[in-house]
């Protein structure tokens, strides 16, 4: 008996043991365990509303090639309990924020732009001493994070946000994208080693299938000054109304207000000759700004096309699950039909780990066609997303020599480390291209515009089956006869500094170069634009006195800030101590949102005594078409051993109860 | 074998086939008699809140840890429930006796499951962090094994309570069983 009190009091004490020093390992896996984004977990308490963010309400008015943004956020507290909420969401990767206010009881507070840390310092204060306040930041230059402090029950906080971009149109088309959800990220980086930038990964998903749990308004004005000839929104109904052939209103369907799990496209294209070259000024009070934008010639076709090597880097990670990976199987079948038979090729497979499809690049021929396709075949989705390691595999297969070589790229981007692979990319392109196929309803467009760009390519987006085979026909076209190369911009006679790009990059697509710069003095002179289209040499000039500068044009104050800024930190990614002392003051001399700016609104009445709440995380839907492999978090399930065993437990018990009292039988009798 | 103690071990079986179609059929959201005090006490052990998600069961997220329908601790009630019902019904007795027994043995079984469940998944939340998975030893092996050896210490140790029971309920001047 003696045993069995011991054993007693074994199982009453385990608890008390191993409380502690599970408390302790999980500290020690806390720091070790890689960054996630998690399924959320619905609490059953009622007195928390752990979905604030009610509704997104979107307003876009395009001028000329300008879009104008604005974006309101509205958060209530439907509980019982204050809260201090989070969201993540996502941006077009050449988003110019410029101004960010919040309205609580119908006063409005307008943001200030303040150093990141300090931003984030005031922030945390404002929470502390119970005021309403909202801090937004930049995680990515496509990704922001919006956190509002002290919800009180019953309140309506409304945030609202105010970008710019510049439409630029590709082959007379232009495109306008609101990513509407930041897809699930996969990063191997550790918490202890995450900054604060990279926390947007561990964010709550609901459920594949599951619709958006907060609304979508999104209405649009385009003023294109020239009759729209059509227009296309091929991923949401919309209701459009015209108010004369140049002014065109459309807005969602109501049969949309949830649809907040993909990109909102639009396409329009503009009567007569595509998009006529030209130049912008504006004559501030500090300084004068111009864009130039200039149409580039006619395709020229190439006869004699040297051969090429081309290796397909195909992501099968969990991510790309599903409708995504059937999605890039048949861009690949269609991609195969690029290849000539004089072209080799190669592909390599790429989730956790990676696998090629031979040592050596193959000839095009039919036969390793099919071969490459049945390689393809099996593949399903699941694993991580190990995209530099499968870069490197990619750049270390064997190259022919007098062979130009062109990788291509096909992913959903759900990764975190961008810079990191932006950096490999350009570090190790010799000769060669890379070309991104971003598969998705609402791809990371930042890591396929950030590859491309380092690789000196193009990014292509595929959001369903049927556009693979457009896109492998434009991939051809712009493969075979790239529309203007050496491309070089000069100014004579006109006082030109800051010109953003410094290079230009080779043209594939037809679409306009698009210059940026300040000038002094008088607006004269000639701006030329020179580089090599097919065989032949291409020229160009501009004069600076047709233009009138105009007051309209004060957005390309930020456009230009902007595209500054994504030249020293978006992509090029070495952060150094003096991009980010250049980004810092660009970001507050421009009132610009950036990587080490943030907005910071705060409401300087107390309104919770001592700062109490819970800190909610908004829950995001999965993009359309994305698995909850994409999740793909360990979740430890701890089933029970089987009745069998228990069974079987029972009877060593029943034997060993009876062999003792046949001892203790033996013993007495004895 | 006493008609009493038959009856008792009747009721008891049929209450061990009821509990076990119970569990087929069950969703989480229909076992949360006996998955919420387990995940209460485990959520007080951790230091940790383990949170109800609908269709899946008690979450942790800081320990990735899912309180789920197959861990709900039922297979050792059944075990428990027939183990204790076979030493509490050895006493005979009538009427009264026989729902005594039937209902300290329920009793009896539902706080052991929910106590012994409770250190069985506080030992695997603690060798899941101690990552002790190697070769043959795979997490699944290593994650059975812990089940089996602390339901094992569990049933004996609900043997012991059950026989203290047993004894502490026995009618006076009645004799142990032969």
């Amino acid at each position: 008996m003696k045993s069995s009190k011991r054993l007693l009091a074994l199982c009453l004490l385990a608890p008390f043991w191993l409380g502690p020093r599970i408390a302790s390992a999980q500290e020690a896996r806390t720091d070790h365990q890689t960054l996630s984004p998690y399924f959320v977990v619905e609490g059953a308490d009622p007195s928390l509303d752990q979905l604030p963010l009610k509704d997104t309400r979107v307003e876009v008015t395009v001028v000329g090639v300008v879009a104008d943004v604005t974006v309101r956020q509205v958060y209530e507290n439907r509980g019982t309990r204050p809260i201090h909420a989070r969201y993540v969401f996502p941006a077009s990767t050449r988003a110019a924020v410029y101004a960010m206010s919040m309205i609580i009881r119908d006063k409005r507070i307008v943001a200030k732009v303040e150093e990141r840390e300090r931003g984030k310092q005031h922030f945390e204060q404002a929470k502390r001493e119970g005021k309403s306040a909202s801090l937004l930041e930049q995680s990515r230059p496509n990704v922001f994070s919006m956190s509002v402090a002290n919800i009180m029950p019953g309140d309506t906080i409304s945030v609202e946000l105010s970008y710019t971009e510049l439409l630029v149109p590709t082959a007379g088309t232009y495109e306008f994208v609101y990513p509407t959800v930041v897809g699930p990220r996969y990063s191997s980086k550790s918490r202890a080693e995450a900054s604060d930038a990279d926390r947007f990964v561990e964010s709550p998903y609901a459920h594949e299938g599951e619709p958006s749990r907060s609304e979508l308004h999104l209405s649009a004005r385009l003023s294109t000054g020239v009759p729209v000839r059509d227009f296309s929104c091929p991923s949401h109904q919309v209701v459009p109304k015209w108010d004369g052939p140049a002014r065109l209103r459309l807005s969602l369907a109501e049969s949309e207000r949830f649809s907040g799990n993909r990109d909102f496209v639009l396409r329009f294209r503009l009567s007569g000759e595509e998009v006529s070259s030209g130049l912008l000024l504006y004559q501030g009070p500090d300084e004068n700004l111009f864009l130039l934008m200039a149409q580039p010639p006619d395709r020229v076709r190439v006869e004699e096309i040297p051969p090429r090597e081309y290796i397909f880097v195909l992501d099968v990670s969990g991510s790309m699950n599903g409708f995504p990976l059937d999605t890039a199987k048949k861009l690949m079948a269609d991609l195969t039909q690029v290849l000539r038979p004089t072209d080799t090729f190669n592909v390599v497979l790429f989730a956790d780990g990676s696998r090629t499809l031979a040592e050596t690049s193959l000839p095009a021929s039919p036969e390793n066609l099919r071969r490459a396709l049945r390689f393809i075949g099996p593949q399903s989705g699941g694993g991580g997303t190990e995209l530099r390691a499968a870069l490197e595999r990619a750049f270390a297969i064997p190259r022919l020599e007098g062979v130009s070589r062109s990788i291509v790229l096909i992913t959903d981007g759900y990764i975190e480390a961008e810079a990191d692979v932006f950096d490999y990319v350009r570090d190790h392109l010799d000769r060669g291209n890379v070309f991104c196929f971003g598969i998705g309803s609402s791809v990371n467009r930042y890591l396929l515009e950030g590859v491309a760009r380092a690789g000196q390519g193009e990014p292509f987006v595929v959001s369903k089956p049927g556009e693979a085979e457009a896109a492998a026909a434009t991939f051809r076209e712009y493969i075979q006869s790239p529309v203007l190369t050496g491309i070089e911009v000069t100014f004579s006679g006109f006082d030109a500094y800051d010109v953003e790009p410094a290079k230009v990059p080779d043209l594939f697509a037809r679409r306009p170069v698009v210059v940026f710069g300040k000038w002094r003095g008088r607006p004269q002179g000639t701006i030329e634009l020179r580089g090599r289209t097919g065989q032949e040499p291409y020229r160009a000039s501009f004069s600076p006195s047709e233009a009138q500068p105009q007051e309209d044009h004060r957005a390309l104050r930020y456009l230009w800030a902007r595209t500054r800024i994504a030249n020293l930190s978006d992509f090029g990614g070495r952060g150094d101590e003096a991009a980010r002392a250049a980004v810092t003051q660009l970001g507050l001399t421009y009132n610009l949102l950036t990587q080490y700016t943030s907005f910071i609104a705060v409401e300087e009445l107390i309104r919770n005594a001592g700062g109490e709440g819970r800190d909610v995380d908004q829950p995001l839907p999965l993009p359309v078409g994305v698995s909850d492999l994409a999740v793909g978090q360990a979740v430890t399930g701890g089933a029970e051993p089987e009745l069998a065993y228990l069974a079987a437990a029972l009877v060593l018990m029943l034997v060993g109860s009876r062999r003792r009292r046949a001892r203790r039988a033996g013993s007495e009798a004895s | 074998m006493s008609g009493s103690r038959a009856a008792a071990l009747t009721v008891i079986v049929l209450a061990m086939w009821g509990l076990k179609r119970h569990y087929a059929s069950a969703g989480v959201e229909d076992l949360r008699w006996i998955l919420w005090p387990t995940g209460k006490l485990v959520a007080l052990a951790t230091g940790s809140p383990f949170e109800f998600e609908r269709g899946a069961g008690y979450m942790s997220r800081p320990h990735l840890f899912l309180i789920e329908k197959s861990c709900a601790g039922l297979n050792f009630m059944i075990a428990a429930l027939g183990m204790t019902g076979f030493a509490l019904s050895r006493d005979g007795g009538r009427g009264v006796r026989t729902a005594w027994t039937v209902g300290a043995s329920v009793a009896l079984s539902y706080a052991g499951a929910v106590l012994v469940n409770t250190v069985r998944i506080l030992v695997a939340i603690w060798l899941c962090s101690a990552n002790l998975a190697s070769g043959w030893w795979t997490a699944a092996r290593i994650h059975r094994l812990e089940g089996i050896a602390v339901y094992f210490a569990g049933l004996m140790v609900l043997d012991v309570v059950a026989r203290r029971f047993a004894e502490a309920g026995r009618p006076r001047g009645c004799g142990a069983p032969s």
